[in-house]
């Protein structure tokens, strides 16, 4: 049985190989439909480069913390920037990532946006408060600096908190010294 | 938290028991070495009715535990104990206990009828021969607990002249749930009670001066605002919500301000706000990071942490002079730190070699002493009342747990066993209930 079904296949099989080596003149198919994505990314060719702004609305995920009132939206276009350990001074990378931030923002004039000031686990609860909030506010210096609107820019530190990585090992607290851009109203 | 108010009103007639003992001030517990003297323990003895909970088993584990934690007795090997039973005056031979080498000991008698129980001690001088004291307490089986409680505070008292420390409670943060909650407990872990159950992130318990409200920091609004919980009805009320931090909230000795971290002009200031918020001073401030303010217990200075000349260090602000003057001169990164409630030391974490260890200094700073070693992080200390012992947390264990020592380089005592992380203890003035 199995064996008279592969025979049946691989008859077929040849017999479509061999099918366009004939001399027909016309070959007659069954149309095959050209899949939803391949149709919009062929759309997407043809628009400008620059994504309009409605578009983008797509990328904005909402963003729910645990235990605090509200959503934020977040967006891939806002990149962390990250602080050595005790330090809320810009290093010349965060101030590279803080310049496209700034760029994101000039080009989406209406958003809102929180700087989260975070810290590694290290040291005390509260005098991580304090640095988180100094964290912030470097990074919001430094945007007003680029030409972004105070009143578009609030600040909240999570001290250690809010840890992106939950291990104790350097690596994670590298991760976790940050400032974390989200959006609070588009 | 409700139960234990309630419970608490109901227990405890203390009878005082005949006898001619009383007077004299044993052991001095302020002096900075101190000397542990023997203690004969004998096992309680029923006197009334059928233990029938194991209340006595359960008893004795407690005043075991903290006997120990009290800090003033080596607790002696009972094998070989001269006699047997409880022992009342006319009962106990001092010449078969001094033979021994007992100085003191502890007899423990109790009774139970129905849901209630009585325990009553009788405390000996064995050196000198003479009986030092005695009580009787009536309380509810369910309160076990608060009677062993006040029973221990009241032997410390006979011995050292001033109310032991166990009829406190040390509050603290714990993240077992997932997220951070202020939980309390008595010093020997007892009574472990949930304060707060919002889900949210809640940090930095401290107790009003009356023991009945608790100050912490939540960011359920998107913003780290001020609370107090009231702890016998557990009605919570927003004390300050200042756009930025509103932390590490702290009642004045007198209970009339509150001392917290805010948002300053440059960097996180120290302010003083009225309890009901609306009355707003500022302490301390400038372009650099201050937090963690202490009151001194005359309420006219601040001890706080301050990063001005570059790394976290403590200083002490005198209210009526105006001046600043620094604490902490060795270490890349001081903090926490916690006014001893007698005022003569400030216990504060410090960095030595990449692990956090607890310290006291005189407030002038003076006599640096470390008081905990090895390879983990002591952190958050708290005093106890009597400026002797202090709580902190640790995570030597993986997970950080709560521990208590003393100055006198007693313990460190485990005192939480939970999964998660246990942090930022704070120790209540002592609570009458």
């Amino acid at each position: 049985m199995l064996r008279r079904e592969r025979a049946l296949t691989l008859a077929v099989l040849l017999v479509l190989f061999l099918l366009p080596q004939c001399k027909r003149q016309v070959i007659v198919e069954r149309p095959v439909e050209t899949p939803a994505e391949e149709l919009e990314r062929g759309k997407a060719m043809q628009a400008p480069q620059r994504p309009s702004p409605s578009e983008e609305e797509v990328a904005l995920k909402p963003r729910k913390y645990p235990g605090i009132e509200g959503e934020v939206l977040e967006s891939s276009l806002l990149k962390d920037i990250h602080f050595e350990f005790d330090r809320y001074d810009l290093t010349p990378e965060a101030k590279r990532i803080l310049a496209e931030n700034a760029q994101v923002l000039l080009e989406h004039p209406t958003w809102k946006i929180q700087i989260e000031g975070h810290c590694d686990e290290r040291g005390s609860n509260e005098y991580n408060l304090a640095l988180g909030e100094k964290r912030a506010r470097s990074a919001r210096n430094y945007l007003i600096k680029l030409g972004i609107a105070p009143e578009r820019l609030s600040i909240i530190s999570y001290g250690e908190e809010m840890p992106l990585d939950p291990r104790h090992c350097e690596e994670a607290w590298a991760k976790n010294r940050r400032c974390h851009f989200v959006i609070l109203s588009k | 938290m409700k139960k234990a108010f309630v419970v608490g009103i109901v227990i405890l007639l203390v009878l005082p028991l005949p006898g001619k003992g009383k007077g004299i001030v044993y052991i001095d517990i302020d002096s900075a070495s101190i000397r542990l003297y023997r203690l004969a323990f004998p096992p309680l003895t029923l006197l009334q009715g059928v233990d029938r909970w194991g209340i006595g088993k359960r008893a004795e584990a407690i005043i075991w535990k903290d006997l120990e934690i009290a800090h003033l007795f080596h607790l002696m090997d009972r094998s070989g104990f001269p006699q047997k039973g409880y022992l009342q005056e006319r009962l106990i031979k001092y010449d078969l206990w001094r033979d021994r080498g007992a100085e003191f000991l502890l007899s423990v008698g109790y009774g139970v009828g129905g849901e209630k129980v009585f325990f009553e001690f009788r405390l000996y001088d064995v050196v000198r021969g003479r009986y030092i004291g005695g009580r009787r307490y009536r309380g509810n089986r369910k309160g076990l607990s608060l009677i062993i409680h006040r029973m221990m505070d009241d032997i410390v008292e006979i011995l050292t002249g001033e109310k032991g420390i166990f009829c406190t409670q040390i509050a603290f943060v714990s993240n077992r749930t997932g997220n951070k909650e202020i939980y309390s407990m008595d010093p020997d872990g007892e009574n472990l009670e949930p304060i707060t159950r919002n889900g949210s992130i809640n940090l930095s318990p401290s107790w009003s001066p009356d023991g009945r409200r608790i100050l912490f920091t939540c960011f359920r609004r998107r913003n780290p605002d001020l609370y107090e919980i009231h702890l016998p009805t557990g009605r919570v009320r927003l004390v300050s919500s200042a756009v930025g931090l509103n932390a590490a909230g702290v009642y004045s000795p007198d209970g009339r301000r509150i001392a917290l971290m805010m948002r300053g002009k440059e960097g996180t200031d120290i302010f003083a706000i009225s309890p009901n918020g609306k009355r707003k001073e500022k302490i301390v401030g400038g372009w650099a990071n201050e937090a963690s303010p202490t009151w001194s217990p005359d309420g006219t200075k601040i001890a706080f942490v301050s990063d001005r000349r570059g790394t976290p260090q403590i200083y002490v602000k005198d209210l009526r002079k105006g001046t600043v003057s620094c604490v902490t001169f060795e270490g890349g990164y001081n903090c926490s730190p916690a006014w001893s409630p007698k005022g003569d030391w400030i216990a504060y974490a410090g960095r030595v070699g990449g692990r956090f260890q607890i310290f006291v200094v005189r407030p002038d700073g003076s006599e640096v002493r470390m008081l905990t070693e090895g390879d983990a992080d002591h952190e958050d200390p708290t005093w106890a009342p009597d400026g002797r012992h202090i709580a902190y947390c640790c995570n030597r264990r993986g997970n950080y747990d709560i521990y208590i020592i003393t100055l006198q380089g007693g313990g460190p005592w485990r005192i939480t066993s939970m999964k998660g992380d246990e942090t930022e203890p704070a120790w209540s003035p002592r609570i009458f209930r």
